[in-house]
Protein backbone atom coordinates (compact mmCIF):
# COMPACT_ATOMS: atom_id res chain seq x y z
CA UNK A 1 0.00 0.00 0.00
CA UNK A 2 1.54 3.22 -1.04
CA UNK A 3 1.93 6.12 1.31
CA UNK A 4 1.63 9.36 0.45
CA UNK A 5 4.00 11.81 1.63
CA UNK A 6 3.12 15.25 2.00
CA UNK A 7 -0.33 15.11 1.43
CA UNK A 8 -2.95 17.59 2.51
CA UNK A 9 -6.59 16.10 3.26
CA UNK A 10 -8.77 17.27 0.33
CA UNK A 11 -10.28 20.75 0.42
CA UNK A 12 -14.42 20.33 -0.43
CA UNK A 13 -15.88 23.66 0.63
CA UNK A 14 -19.53 22.69 -0.71
CA UNK A 15 -19.76 20.09 1.36
CA UNK A 16 -17.08 20.37 4.55
CA UNK A 17 -20.02 20.28 6.90
CA UNK A 18 -21.55 17.17 5.70
CA UNK A 19 -18.26 15.48 5.12
CA UNK A 20 -17.45 17.27 9.03
CA UNK A 21 -19.87 14.92 10.56
CA UNK A 22 -18.98 11.95 8.00
CA UNK A 23 -15.56 11.55 8.25
CA UNK A 24 -15.91 12.60 12.15
CA UNK A 25 -14.31 9.61 14.79
CA UNK A 26 -17.82 8.46 15.05
CA UNK A 27 -18.32 7.37 11.84
CA UNK A 28 -18.85 3.93 10.55
CA UNK A 29 -17.07 2.10 7.85
CA UNK A 30 -19.99 2.22 5.70
CA UNK A 31 -19.68 5.97 5.96
CA UNK A 32 -16.04 6.29 5.33
CA UNK A 33 -15.96 4.04 2.51
CA UNK A 34 -19.43 5.64 0.93
CA UNK A 35 -17.52 9.29 1.37
CA UNK A 36 -14.32 7.72 -0.40
CA UNK A 37 -16.32 6.60 -3.86
CA UNK A 38 -18.36 9.68 -3.83
CA UNK A 39 -14.67 11.98 -4.30
CA UNK A 40 -13.33 9.06 -6.36
CA UNK A 41 -10.61 8.78 -4.21
CA UNK A 42 -8.97 4.86 -4.46
CA UNK A 43 -5.82 5.80 -2.48
CA UNK A 44 -7.87 3.50 0.30
CA UNK A 45 -7.27 6.62 2.66
CA UNK A 46 -10.20 7.18 4.95
CA UNK A 47 -9.90 10.60 5.40
CA UNK A 48 -9.01 10.35 8.95
CA UNK A 49 -5.12 10.41 10.56
CA UNK A 50 -3.90 9.03 13.27
CA UNK A 51 -1.35 10.78 15.44
CA UNK A 52 1.00 8.35 17.61
CA UNK A 53 2.77 9.43 20.51
CA UNK A 54 6.42 8.85 21.70
CA UNK A 55 6.36 6.67 24.81
CA UNK A 56 5.37 7.25 28.08
CA UNK A 57 4.38 11.25 27.42
CA UNK A 58 0.96 10.34 28.88
CA UNK A 59 -1.71 12.98 29.13
CA UNK A 60 0.86 15.66 27.42
CA UNK A 61 -0.47 13.89 23.86
CA UNK A 62 -3.90 14.13 25.31
CA UNK A 63 -2.98 18.26 26.26
CA UNK A 64 -1.54 18.98 22.75
CA UNK A 65 -4.63 18.01 20.92
CA UNK A 66 -6.80 20.36 22.98
CA UNK A 67 -4.30 23.20 23.00
CA UNK A 68 -5.39 22.94 19.14
CA UNK A 69 -9.55 23.49 20.25
CA UNK A 70 -10.03 19.62 19.64
CA UNK A 71 -12.89 18.10 21.94
CA UNK A 72 -11.09 15.09 22.86
CA UNK A 73 -12.64 11.67 23.78
CA UNK A 74 -10.32 9.49 25.90
CA UNK A 75 -10.87 5.85 25.71
CA UNK A 76 -10.47 5.61 29.79
CA UNK A 77 -13.63 7.30 29.79
CA UNK A 78 -14.97 3.94 28.65
CA UNK A 79 -15.93 0.77 30.78
CA UNK A 80 -12.82 -1.63 30.06
CA UNK A 81 -11.86 1.39 27.69
CA UNK A 82 -13.72 -0.69 25.57
CA UNK A 83 -14.93 2.24 22.76
CA UNK A 84 -16.91 1.78 19.93
CA UNK A 85 -16.41 4.84 17.98
CA UNK A 86 -19.58 5.28 16.92
CA UNK A 87 -20.34 6.28 20.61
CA UNK A 88 -17.87 9.14 21.06
CA UNK A 89 -20.60 11.25 19.31
CA UNK A 90 -19.27 14.77 17.79
CA UNK A 91 -15.48 14.13 19.59
CA UNK A 92 -12.61 15.61 16.80
CA UNK A 93 -10.40 13.00 18.61
CA UNK A 94 -10.42 9.36 19.69
CA UNK A 95 -6.96 9.38 22.47
CA UNK A 96 -5.62 5.48 23.08
CA UNK A 97 -4.01 5.90 26.31
CA UNK A 98 -2.55 2.17 26.20
CA UNK A 99 -0.97 2.73 22.80
CA UNK A 100 -0.03 6.06 22.46
CA UNK A 101 -2.15 6.88 20.03
CA UNK A 102 -5.21 8.80 18.69
CA UNK A 103 -7.98 8.98 15.92
CA UNK A 104 -8.69 12.47 14.54
CA UNK A 105 -11.56 13.08 11.99
CA UNK A 106 -10.00 14.56 8.54
CA UNK A 107 -12.73 18.23 8.92
CA UNK A 108 -10.96 18.56 12.66
CA UNK A 109 -7.00 17.53 11.11
CA UNK A 110 -7.60 20.14 8.61
CA UNK A 111 -9.11 23.00 10.50
CA UNK A 112 -6.81 22.55 13.76
CA UNK A 113 -3.71 23.04 11.03
CA UNK A 114 -2.16 19.66 11.53
CA UNK A 115 -0.80 18.13 8.48
CA UNK A 116 0.62 14.87 7.27
CA UNK A 117 3.98 16.86 6.33
CA UNK A 118 4.00 19.07 9.42
CA UNK A 119 7.42 19.55 10.70
CA UNK A 120 7.44 17.97 14.36
CA UNK A 121 9.54 19.70 16.56
CA UNK A 122 11.92 17.85 19.19
CA UNK A 123 10.45 18.41 22.00
CA UNK A 124 6.83 17.46 20.49
CA UNK A 125 4.96 14.80 21.98
CA UNK A 126 3.78 13.79 18.78
CA UNK A 127 6.21 10.70 17.28
CA UNK A 128 4.34 10.32 13.64
CA UNK A 129 1.18 11.69 12.09
CA UNK A 130 0.13 9.54 9.14
CA UNK A 131 -3.38 9.06 6.81
CA UNK A 132 -5.49 5.94 8.21
CA UNK A 133 -6.30 3.43 5.96
CA UNK A 134 -9.18 0.98 5.21
CA UNK A 135 -8.13 -2.43 5.61
CA UNK A 136 -9.43 -5.47 4.49
CA UNK A 137 -9.74 -9.14 4.99
CA UNK A 138 -9.82 -10.61 2.09
CA UNK A 139 -7.48 -9.05 -0.58
CA UNK A 140 -10.50 -9.65 -3.14
CA UNK A 141 -12.56 -7.22 -1.43
CA UNK A 142 -9.79 -3.93 -1.87
CA UNK A 143 -10.76 -5.42 -5.77
CA UNK A 144 -14.34 -5.11 -4.96
CA UNK A 145 -14.10 -1.52 -3.30
CA UNK A 146 -12.12 -0.55 -6.46
CA UNK A 147 -14.05 -1.85 -9.13
CA UNK A 148 -17.57 -0.71 -7.13
CA UNK A 149 -16.08 2.80 -7.54
CA UNK A 150 -15.94 2.27 -11.49
CA UNK A 151 -19.22 0.69 -12.00
CA UNK A 152 -21.23 3.45 -9.97
CA UNK A 153 -19.51 5.65 -12.44
CA UNK A 154 -20.52 4.21 -15.09
CA UNK A 155 -23.66 4.03 -13.56
CA UNK A 156 -24.03 7.05 -13.29
CA UNK A 157 -22.74 8.29 -16.49
CA UNK A 158 -25.29 5.83 -18.35
CA UNK A 159 -28.61 7.34 -16.20
CA UNK A 160 -26.79 10.68 -17.30
CA UNK A 161 -27.09 9.56 -20.98
CA UNK A 162 -30.47 7.70 -20.80
CA UNK A 163 -31.85 10.87 -19.40
CA UNK A 164 -31.13 12.28 -22.57
CA UNK A 165 -29.17 15.20 -20.16
CA UNK A 166 -26.43 16.77 -21.51
CA UNK A 167 -26.23 19.77 -18.93
CA UNK A 168 -24.43 17.77 -16.41
CA UNK A 169 -25.02 18.64 -12.49
CA UNK A 170 -22.74 21.10 -12.16
CA UNK A 171 -22.29 19.92 -8.14
CA UNK A 172 -20.65 16.04 -9.49
CA UNK A 173 -17.51 15.15 -8.40
CA UNK A 174 -16.01 15.12 -11.87
CA UNK A 175 -14.60 11.73 -10.90
CA UNK A 176 -18.31 9.86 -11.18
CA UNK A 177 -18.99 11.11 -14.80
CA UNK A 178 -17.00 8.24 -16.58
CA UNK A 179 -14.11 7.67 -18.88
CA UNK A 180 -13.71 7.62 -22.72
CA UNK A 181 -14.66 4.33 -24.33
CA UNK A 182 -10.89 3.63 -25.04
CA UNK A 183 -10.06 4.09 -21.70
CA UNK A 184 -12.99 1.97 -20.37
CA UNK A 185 -12.17 -0.68 -23.19
CA UNK A 186 -8.01 -1.20 -21.83
CA UNK A 187 -9.75 -1.56 -18.35
CA UNK A 188 -8.07 1.59 -17.54
CA UNK A 189 -10.64 2.50 -14.88
CA UNK A 190 -10.42 -0.39 -13.09
CA UNK A 191 -6.52 -0.57 -12.58
CA UNK A 192 -5.07 0.47 -9.60
CA UNK A 193 -1.75 1.49 -11.53
CA UNK A 194 -1.44 5.16 -12.42
CA UNK A 195 3.08 5.29 -13.45
CA UNK A 196 4.67 7.16 -10.64
CA UNK A 197 8.15 7.46 -10.98
CA UNK A 198 7.99 6.28 -15.25
CA UNK A 199 8.71 8.43 -17.29
CA UNK A 200 7.00 8.75 -20.50
CA UNK A 201 7.91 10.82 -23.62
CA UNK A 202 5.76 11.84 -26.24
CA UNK A 203 7.63 13.02 -29.35
CA UNK A 204 5.17 14.83 -31.44
CA UNK A 205 3.66 18.70 -31.92
CA UNK A 206 4.54 19.53 -28.16
CA UNK A 207 2.17 20.81 -25.51
CA UNK A 208 0.20 22.85 -24.19
CA UNK A 209 2.02 23.98 -21.19
CA UNK A 210 -0.60 26.26 -19.09
CA UNK A 211 -3.50 24.07 -19.85
CA UNK A 212 -5.31 23.52 -17.06
CA UNK A 213 -5.38 19.39 -16.72
CA UNK A 214 -1.34 19.11 -16.50
CA UNK A 215 -1.09 22.22 -13.77
CA UNK A 216 1.37 20.42 -11.10
CA UNK A 217 2.50 17.76 -13.20
CA UNK A 218 5.94 17.20 -14.01
CA UNK A 219 6.93 18.07 -17.81
CA UNK A 220 9.77 18.02 -19.31
CA UNK A 221 10.20 19.63 -22.85
CA UNK A 222 12.66 20.13 -25.84
CA UNK A 223 12.12 21.47 -28.53
CA UNK A 224 14.42 19.70 -31.89
CA UNK A 225 11.89 22.10 -34.67
CA UNK A 226 13.45 25.53 -34.16
CA UNK A 227 9.81 26.34 -32.35
CA UNK A 228 8.66 27.07 -29.38
CA UNK A 229 7.25 23.51 -27.41
CA UNK A 230 4.11 25.31 -26.67
CA UNK A 231 1.62 23.28 -28.97
CA UNK A 232 -0.25 25.21 -31.50
CA UNK A 233 -1.07 22.56 -33.84
CA UNK A 234 -2.89 20.38 -31.26
CA UNK A 235 -1.61 16.60 -32.01
CA UNK A 236 0.63 16.37 -29.83
CA UNK A 237 -1.42 17.67 -26.81
CA UNK A 238 -4.43 15.76 -27.49
CA UNK A 239 -1.62 12.52 -27.68
CA UNK A 240 -0.27 12.94 -24.24
CA UNK A 241 -3.59 13.40 -22.95
CA UNK A 242 -4.66 10.01 -23.80
CA UNK A 243 -1.32 8.64 -22.92
CA UNK A 244 -0.80 10.91 -19.21
CA UNK A 245 -3.78 12.46 -18.75
CA UNK A 246 -5.17 13.42 -15.48
CA UNK A 247 -7.25 11.12 -13.13
CA UNK A 248 -9.76 14.18 -12.79
CA UNK A 249 -9.99 16.64 -15.49
CA UNK A 250 -11.19 19.88 -14.77
CA UNK A 251 -14.98 20.62 -14.41
CA UNK A 252 -17.34 17.29 -15.43
CA UNK A 253 -14.68 16.35 -18.19
CA UNK A 254 -14.59 12.80 -18.38
CA UNK A 255 -11.65 10.94 -17.87
CA UNK A 256 -9.17 10.99 -20.81
CA UNK A 257 -5.66 10.07 -19.37
CA UNK A 258 -4.36 6.47 -18.59
CA UNK A 259 -0.93 7.59 -16.53
CA UNK A 260 -1.81 10.49 -14.64
CA UNK A 261 1.32 10.47 -12.09
CA UNK A 262 4.02 9.76 -14.56
CA UNK A 263 6.79 12.26 -15.24
CA UNK A 264 6.02 13.70 -18.92
CA UNK A 265 8.59 14.66 -21.46
CA UNK A 266 7.22 16.55 -24.19
CA UNK A 267 9.63 16.13 -27.06
CA UNK A 268 8.55 19.13 -30.26
CA UNK A 269 9.86 16.93 -32.95
CA UNK A 270 6.77 17.87 -35.50
CA UNK A 271 6.55 21.79 -36.28
CA UNK A 272 3.19 23.40 -35.37
CA UNK A 273 1.88 22.78 -39.38
CA UNK A 274 2.65 19.21 -38.38
CA UNK A 275 5.46 19.13 -40.45
CA UNK A 276 9.36 17.15 -39.31
CA UNK A 277 11.99 15.52 -40.57
CA UNK A 278 13.74 11.78 -39.90
CA UNK A 279 16.67 13.98 -38.33
CA UNK A 280 14.51 15.93 -36.27
CA UNK A 281 13.14 12.82 -34.59
CA UNK A 282 15.89 10.90 -34.68
CA UNK A 283 17.05 13.89 -31.99
CA UNK A 284 14.03 13.50 -30.10
CA UNK A 285 14.62 9.70 -29.50
CA UNK A 286 18.24 10.44 -28.77
CA UNK A 287 16.68 13.12 -25.89
CA UNK A 288 14.13 10.50 -24.84
CA UNK A 289 16.84 7.47 -24.47
CA UNK A 290 19.38 10.02 -22.88
CA UNK A 291 16.92 10.54 -20.45
CA UNK A 292 15.86 6.81 -19.80
CA UNK A 293 12.28 7.16 -20.57
CA UNK A 294 10.71 3.75 -20.35
CA UNK A 295 8.41 4.35 -22.62
CA UNK A 296 8.77 6.40 -25.83
CA UNK A 297 5.63 7.38 -27.39
CA UNK A 298 5.43 8.14 -31.14
CA UNK A 299 2.53 9.51 -33.09
CA UNK A 300 4.06 10.16 -36.36
CA UNK A 301 5.48 8.24 -39.87
CA UNK A 302 6.02 8.21 -43.25
CA UNK A 303 4.79 5.41 -45.77
CA UNK A 304 8.75 4.31 -46.38
CA UNK A 305 10.35 1.45 -46.42
CA UNK A 306 11.93 0.15 -42.55
CA UNK A 307 14.97 2.80 -42.51
CA UNK A 308 18.11 1.55 -40.69
CA UNK A 309 18.21 4.53 -38.36
CA UNK A 310 14.52 3.59 -36.54
CA UNK A 311 15.40 0.57 -36.22
CA UNK A 312 19.03 1.11 -34.73
CA UNK A 313 17.11 3.60 -32.36
CA UNK A 314 14.90 0.72 -31.74
CA UNK A 315 17.20 -1.28 -30.40
CA UNK A 316 19.30 1.25 -28.18
CA UNK A 317 16.00 1.77 -26.44
CA UNK A 318 15.53 -1.97 -25.81
CA UNK A 319 18.77 -2.77 -24.77
CA UNK A 320 18.79 0.13 -22.64
CA UNK A 321 15.22 -0.91 -21.11
CA UNK A 322 13.53 1.10 -22.76
CA UNK A 323 10.44 0.56 -25.30
CA UNK A 324 8.95 2.92 -28.36
CA UNK A 325 5.85 2.48 -29.50
CA UNK A 326 4.95 4.01 -32.97
CA UNK A 327 1.86 4.28 -34.98
CA UNK A 328 0.88 2.11 -37.67
CA UNK A 329 -0.13 5.00 -39.89
CA UNK A 330 -3.79 5.59 -41.95
CA UNK A 331 -3.24 4.82 -45.66
CA UNK A 332 -5.02 1.59 -45.28
CA UNK A 333 -1.43 0.51 -46.60
CA UNK A 334 1.53 -1.61 -45.27
CA UNK A 335 2.76 -0.09 -42.36
CA UNK A 336 5.25 2.87 -42.72
CA UNK A 337 8.28 4.10 -40.29
CA UNK A 338 9.28 4.23 -37.85
CA UNK A 339 6.65 1.29 -36.73
CA UNK A 340 7.59 -0.74 -39.39
CA UNK A 341 11.09 -1.85 -37.65
CA UNK A 342 11.51 -4.44 -35.70
CA UNK A 343 12.68 -2.95 -33.09
CA UNK A 344 9.32 -0.65 -32.49
CA UNK A 345 6.03 -1.38 -31.72
CA UNK A 346 3.34 -1.03 -34.44
CA UNK A 347 0.05 -0.02 -32.99
CA UNK A 348 -3.09 -0.21 -35.26
CA UNK A 349 -6.72 1.59 -34.35
CA UNK A 350 -10.12 0.06 -33.55
CA UNK A 351 -13.34 1.31 -33.72
CA UNK A 352 -15.37 1.03 -30.71
CA UNK A 353 -17.06 -1.92 -32.07
CA UNK A 354 -13.39 -3.25 -31.43
CA UNK A 355 -12.83 -3.65 -35.38
CA UNK A 356 -9.85 -2.68 -37.07
CA UNK A 357 -10.69 1.23 -38.22
CA UNK A 358 -10.86 1.01 -41.78
CA UNK A 359 -7.57 3.51 -42.24
CA UNK A 360 -5.73 1.27 -40.10
CA UNK A 361 -2.38 0.24 -42.07
CA UNK A 362 -1.79 -3.46 -41.23
CA UNK A 363 1.18 -5.99 -42.29
CA UNK A 364 3.56 -5.51 -39.48
CA UNK A 365 1.34 -4.70 -36.42
CA UNK A 366 2.17 -5.70 -33.05
CA UNK A 367 -0.99 -4.62 -31.10
CA UNK A 368 -3.73 -2.57 -31.16
CA UNK A 369 -5.99 0.69 -29.25
CA UNK A 370 -8.54 2.81 -29.37
CA UNK A 371 -7.92 4.97 -32.67
CA UNK A 372 -11.57 6.11 -33.57
CA UNK A 373 -13.47 9.21 -32.42
CA UNK A 374 -11.26 9.61 -29.16
CA UNK A 375 -11.42 12.04 -26.88
CA UNK A 376 -8.55 14.13 -25.26
CA UNK A 377 -7.31 17.71 -24.22
CA UNK A 378 -6.21 20.25 -26.85
CA UNK A 379 -5.04 23.34 -26.75
CA UNK A 380 -6.51 26.60 -25.05
CA UNK A 381 -8.93 27.54 -25.48
CA UNK A 382 -10.92 24.63 -26.63
CA UNK A 383 -9.34 22.76 -24.18
CA UNK A 384 -11.12 18.96 -25.35
CA UNK A 385 -11.51 17.65 -28.93
CA UNK A 386 -12.09 14.60 -30.42
CA UNK A 387 -10.06 12.69 -33.19
CA UNK A 388 -9.25 9.42 -34.77
CA UNK A 389 -5.95 8.05 -36.04
CA UNK A 390 -3.32 4.99 -35.17
CA UNK A 391 -1.88 8.58 -33.54
CA UNK A 392 -4.44 8.36 -30.89
CA UNK A 393 -4.73 4.34 -30.77
CA UNK A 394 -0.73 4.50 -29.90
CA UNK A 395 -0.73 6.79 -26.73
CA UNK A 396 -3.28 4.16 -25.20
CA UNK A 397 -0.48 1.44 -25.45
CA UNK A 398 1.78 4.05 -24.30
CA UNK A 399 -0.04 4.91 -21.08
CA UNK A 400 -0.81 1.26 -20.48
CA UNK A 401 2.86 0.73 -21.05
CA UNK A 402 3.48 3.15 -18.41
CA UNK A 403 1.10 1.22 -15.66
CA UNK A 404 2.70 -2.29 -16.70
CA UNK A 405 6.04 -1.00 -15.99
CA UNK A 406 4.66 0.61 -12.55
CA UNK A 407 3.69 -2.81 -11.63
CA UNK A 408 6.93 -4.50 -11.82
CA UNK A 409 10.75 -3.37 -12.08
CA UNK A 410 11.37 -6.23 -14.46
CA UNK A 411 8.66 -4.87 -16.91
CA UNK A 412 11.05 -2.94 -19.16
CA UNK A 413 12.05 -3.54 -22.92
CA UNK A 414 11.03 -6.42 -24.47
CA UNK A 415 9.96 -8.11 -21.52
CA UNK A 416 7.42 -4.73 -21.65
CA UNK A 417 6.82 -5.34 -24.72
CA UNK A 418 6.01 -9.21 -24.44
CA UNK A 419 3.92 -8.09 -21.48
CA UNK A 420 1.67 -5.50 -23.50
CA UNK A 421 1.29 -8.42 -25.96
CA UNK A 422 0.68 -11.51 -24.13
CA UNK A 423 -2.35 -9.76 -21.75
CA UNK A 424 -3.74 -8.04 -24.47
CA UNK A 425 -7.32 -8.52 -25.23
CA UNK A 426 -7.77 -11.01 -27.93
CA UNK A 427 -9.68 -9.89 -31.06
CA UNK A 428 -11.30 -12.11 -33.64
CA UNK A 429 -9.15 -9.97 -37.04
CA UNK A 430 -5.95 -11.20 -38.25
CA UNK A 431 -2.61 -10.06 -36.63
CA UNK A 432 -2.07 -8.65 -39.33
CA UNK A 433 -4.77 -6.05 -38.93
CA UNK A 434 -4.99 -5.69 -34.89
CA UNK A 435 -1.41 -7.74 -33.80
CA UNK A 436 -2.04 -9.69 -30.39
CA UNK A 437 -5.39 -7.80 -29.70
CA UNK A 438 -6.76 -4.56 -27.62
CA UNK A 439 -3.97 -3.37 -25.39
CA UNK A 440 -4.89 -3.74 -21.43
CA UNK A 441 -3.92 -2.00 -18.17
CA UNK A 442 -2.91 -4.16 -15.44
CA UNK A 443 -5.17 -4.49 -12.53
CA UNK B 1 30.22 24.65 -59.22
CA UNK B 2 29.63 22.26 -56.10
CA UNK B 3 27.30 19.70 -55.40
CA UNK B 4 24.25 20.65 -53.87
CA UNK B 5 23.74 19.70 -50.71
CA UNK B 6 21.04 17.65 -49.52
CA UNK B 7 20.00 15.80 -45.87
CA UNK B 8 21.12 12.39 -45.14
CA UNK B 9 20.97 10.21 -41.77
CA UNK B 10 23.76 8.18 -41.29
CA UNK B 11 23.35 5.01 -39.42
CA UNK B 12 26.81 3.97 -37.19
CA UNK B 13 27.97 0.30 -35.89
CA UNK B 14 28.48 0.45 -32.14
CA UNK B 15 31.89 -1.58 -32.91
CA UNK B 16 33.44 2.42 -33.43
CA UNK B 17 33.25 5.46 -31.02
CA UNK B 18 30.63 7.68 -32.99
CA UNK B 19 32.84 10.60 -32.14
CA UNK B 20 35.72 9.05 -34.62
CA UNK B 21 33.15 8.11 -37.00
CA UNK B 22 31.90 11.84 -37.23
CA UNK B 23 35.27 12.74 -37.50
CA UNK B 24 35.48 10.53 -40.78
CA UNK B 25 32.64 11.61 -42.30
CA UNK B 26 33.54 15.36 -41.65
CA UNK B 27 37.10 15.05 -43.49
CA UNK B 28 35.19 13.42 -46.47
CA UNK B 29 32.64 16.62 -46.36
CA UNK B 30 29.83 15.53 -44.57
CA UNK B 31 28.39 18.57 -42.48
CA UNK B 32 27.60 17.11 -39.35
CA UNK B 33 23.96 18.06 -38.00
CA UNK B 34 23.41 15.82 -34.53
CA UNK B 35 25.07 13.05 -33.11
CA UNK B 36 23.11 10.85 -31.51
CA UNK B 37 24.93 8.77 -29.42
CA UNK B 38 22.54 7.04 -27.69
CA UNK B 39 21.11 5.37 -31.13
CA UNK B 40 24.12 5.39 -33.51
CA UNK B 41 23.04 7.97 -35.89
CA UNK B 42 24.60 11.09 -37.29
CA UNK B 43 22.34 13.37 -39.38
CA UNK B 44 23.69 16.29 -41.44
CA UNK B 45 24.15 17.21 -45.12
CA UNK B 46 26.06 16.52 -47.82
CA UNK B 47 25.86 16.30 -51.87
CA UNK B 48 24.99 13.31 -54.10
CA UNK B 49 28.52 12.70 -54.95
CA UNK B 50 30.26 12.02 -51.84
CA UNK B 51 27.58 9.87 -50.54
CA UNK B 52 29.46 6.42 -51.73
CA UNK B 53 32.47 7.56 -50.17
CA UNK B 54 30.70 8.19 -46.82
CA UNK B 55 29.08 4.65 -47.11
CA UNK B 56 32.96 3.19 -47.02
CA UNK B 57 33.84 4.83 -44.18
CA UNK B 58 34.60 2.35 -41.18
CA UNK B 59 31.47 1.60 -39.15
CA UNK B 60 28.98 3.61 -41.24
CA UNK B 61 26.24 1.15 -41.65
CA UNK B 62 23.67 2.97 -43.69
CA UNK B 63 23.48 6.55 -45.60
CA UNK B 64 20.25 7.12 -46.06
CA UNK B 65 18.21 10.16 -47.17
CA UNK B 66 16.48 12.29 -44.51
CA UNK B 67 12.67 12.07 -45.34
CA UNK B 68 10.29 14.85 -44.38
CA UNK B 69 7.67 13.45 -41.85
CA UNK B 70 4.11 15.42 -42.50
CA UNK B 71 0.94 14.89 -40.38
CA UNK B 72 -0.88 18.01 -41.45
CA UNK B 73 -1.80 20.72 -40.30
CA UNK B 74 -4.50 20.74 -37.28
CA UNK B 75 -7.89 19.53 -39.10
CA UNK B 76 -6.44 18.09 -41.81
CA UNK B 77 -8.10 15.29 -43.41
CA UNK B 78 -4.84 13.34 -43.87
CA UNK B 79 -3.33 12.68 -40.55
CA UNK B 80 -1.60 9.78 -39.27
Amino acid sequence: MAKKRGKQPKKDSSSSSRQGGKLGVSASVDDLLTAALERGDDSLETGRYIVTYKEAVGDEGIRSLKDRGLRVADARDYTGQAVSLEAVGDADALVFPEIGAAVISGAAFEQRGLSVQAEIAEDSPIEAIEPEYFAFADPTDQDLYLRGFRRAAEAIEQDLRSAGDAELDAELDPMVVGATWGLIACNVPASSRHGLGIKVAVLDTGLDLGHPDFAGRSVVSQSFVGEPVQDLHSHGTHCIGTACGPKAPVGTTPRYGIAYRTPIFAGKVLSNSGSGSTGGILAGINWAIANRCPVISMSLGAQTPVQAAYTAAGAAALSNGLLIVAAAGNANQPTGAPANSPTIMAVASLDNNLRRSSFSNFGKIEIAGPGRDVFSSVPRPTRYGTKSGTSMATPHVAGCAALWAQSAAALRGMALWRRLQATARPLSEPQSRVGKGLVQAPA
Amino acid sequence: MPQKKRNWIVTTSADRPITTIAKDLEKAGFSIGNVNDEIQSISGAAGDDIVEKLRSISGVVDVSADEPIDIGPPDSPDTW
